[in-house]
């Protein structure tokens, strides 16, 4: 474990997301005024109006202000934790679904193993938050007066964990198929160990870094989808819809405010003014950008040092060549990266 | 032997398609919450605040609403959707629709695979510490999100016009003017940094080859080796990748629609599909079959000019 706050891109990216942890708990903690109240308009000493919210970027509002008149910054760090927090739960969860799922695959006959490989491969032809789209936009979206609220939480967060599960567990079960090819296993189950012996002692050291590289990839997949879905109006953080204005015809014009800032509900309410006032969206953008950055560094980092490990063993190189020469690839093959996006 | 093989795949896959696009009708009871929202919408129906509704699990509905795809699959095609209180038929207005994404879709494929090759000849032209500190580069663009590039783009383009007036490309659609240089720069930059890494990481494994060797030996320049002979060998590797390049780019595609207001089919998906999941599931097959066929095709063809044949 050491070697791998050696590796550069690792620590670089792990620093940063525990800096943007540490800070967004400690301003909620101690530095946010709890009677702050935001002001939507400026005044100047003689009371005249100075500014309307939302305010541009300035020297008081670095990153520019929401419709509130709230920083956009502190929006954003206060949102840090619960987008990170949930992203990395997530991301847990389906690590472990995805291994029990896999191993089950795993252990079916390979005829029936197969067909199901290529009926979880339908998903390779519509963006993933597409499929969250059809699943969540019924509850969420068209008939969301139907549902309560915490029923909408359980469906959002179920179809994210849910989503990733067919590619995750088919790429799981590939890894336990390759070690259980290798020599070592044959030799171990001829000197009598157990299947439990077998997977604990000889599989899962190899299995282990490959799920740890999941792991952190997920995380990125998932703050991505975080933000695809912001695009289509679904936000985790959920919706508290609020009356903005009265429109000409007398009906009520209803915007919805994410409830605790969370990153992806900050894109979806600055998404309608994009062009009046672009700095809205830009800061969430800017922070999933930078997070989904450090988290890429991160696996980069784990996948690097798991390599290093490795060559400590035999040195052994993976090319397209060696997977050209050694299996064969069929139209259904999933590669590493393939399972990443 | 194969044709069974790939007929079997083939219907594996539009079952799972299918089997995916119905799971809303097993989850919720969309054939009542559609009456509701008919009452809705002609005012017949006032106030809602006393509905409730849970999730389901109804398998019945779920295996019914598959049969009846099927069927109007294998007969007419007569697919509705309902909008505004009304049923419309889906095609073949979907299909204008499809056919505007794919030319997007398509272009800047196309763009993306010329200019990564053009990429990959520069940097295999370069010394080995240069080309590390490319990758690199490469590494990082290839991680920032799709959503991050295009809304950097487009902001660059608003901002400029703000400054000088100079509108360098139409941003956005409006009006019947359809914007086309932009969206498909903005959907060919990240297809083509990903192709590039591939196409890097096969050019410099033929690199240490024999024949390549053998070709410098015979006096042949960087290039020529380069042109002729490696660039053969290793485009065939891009196949195997080219699935993965092909789902990157649809969710390239889906975020640049909505950023750049396109209405494509995956703006109608985003507009239409929370009523009626059918418009989903037909998308995904219009996106899929041409595009399976397609991809077999061009594996069969590779496989019969290399020597012992490839399993795509």
């Amino acid at each position: 474990m050491r070697g791998l706050f050696k590796e550069k891109s690792f620590l670089f990216g792990f620093l940063f997301i525990v800096l943007l942890v540490t800070i967004s708990f400690l301003y909620t903690g101690f530095i946010k005024d709890p009677n702050y109240e935001p002001k939507a308009v400026l005044y100047n000493e003689n009371q005249e109006i100075i500014a309307k919210a939302p305010y541009a970027p300035s020297k008081d509002f670095l990153l520019g202000s929401d419709k509130e008149g709230k920083s956009v910054l502190t929006n954003l760090i206060e949102g840090a934790k619960y987008t990170v927090g949930l992203a990395v739960l997530l991301s847990l969860v389906r690590v472990l679904f995805s291994f029990i799922l896999g191993y089950l695959i795993f252990i079916l006959p390979r005829k029936i193993r197969e067909k199901i490989e290529t009926l979880f491969d339908a998903y390779h032809y519509a963006p993933t938050a597409i499929f969250a789209y059809l699943l969540l936009s019924p509850a969420v979206i068209a008939f969301s007066w139907s549902y309560d609220e915490k029923s909408k939480l359980i469906l959002t967060i179920g179809v994210i964990i849910a989503l990733a599960l067919p590619i995750l567990s088919i790429y799981i079960m590939r890894e336990i198929e390759s070690i259980f090819k290798m020599e070592f296993i044959e030799s171990s189950r001829l000197m009598g160990g157990s299947s439990l012996h077998i997977f604990l002692k000889h599989v899962s050291p190899f299995l282990l870094p490959k799920i740890v590289i999941m792991f952190v990839q997920q995380v990125g997949q998932i703050l991505t989808l975080f933000a695809h879905l912001a695009l289509l109006d679904i936000f985790i953080g959920g919706g508290k819809q609020m009356v903005m204005d009265i429109d000409l015809e007398g009906n009520l014009v209803i915007e919805s405010f994410s409830l605790s800032s969370e990153w992806g509900g900050l894109i979806g309410k600055s998404w309608g003014s994009f062009m009046t006032y672009p700095w809205m969206l830009f800061g969430p953008i800017l922070a999933f950008t930078l997070t989904i950055l450090a988290i890429n560094f991160m696996a980069a980092g784990v996948i690097k040092w798991n390599q290093n490990e490795n060559g400590k063993v035999p040195p052994k190189k993976v090319t397209s060549e060696t997977l050209k020469m050694n299996q064969p690839i069929s139209f259904n093959r999933i590669n590493a990266k393939e399972m990443s996006q | 032997m194969k044709i069974t093989r790939l007929t079997t795949n083939f219907l594996l896959l539009v079952a799972g398609i299918l089997l995916m696009g119905s799971i809303p009708f097993l989850m919720f009871d969309m054939e009542r919450q559609i009456t509701i929202l008919k009452m809705v919408e002609k005012k017949e129906l006032s106030n809602t605040l006393f509905l409730y509704d849970s999730l389901q699990f109804n398998v019945d509905a779920y295996f019914n609403h598959i049969k009846e795809l099927i069927i109007t699959l294998l007969t007419d095609q007569r697919f509705e959707y309902y909008k505004s209180a009304e049923f419309h038929p889906i095609f073949p207005e979907l299909l204008d629709y499809y056919l505007l994404s794919m030319k997007y879709l398509i272009m800047s494929l196309l763009i993306g695979i010329i200019s990564a090759l053009f990429l990959t000849f520069i940097i295999m032209l370069f010394q080995n510490r240069n080309r590390e500190k490319v990758k690199q580069l490469l590494f990082v663009i290839e991680s920032l999100p799709d959503i991050f590039l295009i809304f950097l783009l487009q902001f660059t383009i608003i901002w400029i016009y703000k400054k000088t007036d100079i509108v360098l490309f139409q941003v956005v659609n409006s009006f019947g003017k359809p914007a086309y240089v932009l969206p498909v720069i903005c959907l060919s930059i990240l297809p083509a940094v990903y192709i590039t890494k591939y196409l890097l990481l096969s050019f410099e494994e033929e690199e240490g080859k024999p024949y390549v060797e053998m070709a410098k030996g015979k006096g042949l320049t960087r290039l020529q080796v380069l042109v002729v002979h490696i660039f053969r060998n290793a485009i065939i590797t891009l196949m195997f990748h080219f699935k993965t390049i092909f789902w990157f780019s649809l969710s390239n595609l889906f975020v640049l629609e909505i950023i750049f207001n396109i209405y494509g089919i995956m703006t109608h998906i985003k507009t239409h599909a929370s009523i009626n999941p059918d418009v989903v599931t037909l998308s995904i097959l219009l996106i899929f079959i041409p595009y399976y066929f397609l991809f077999q095709a061009t594996s069969v063809m590779i496989s019969r000019k290399v020597k012992g044949g490839i399993n795509l």
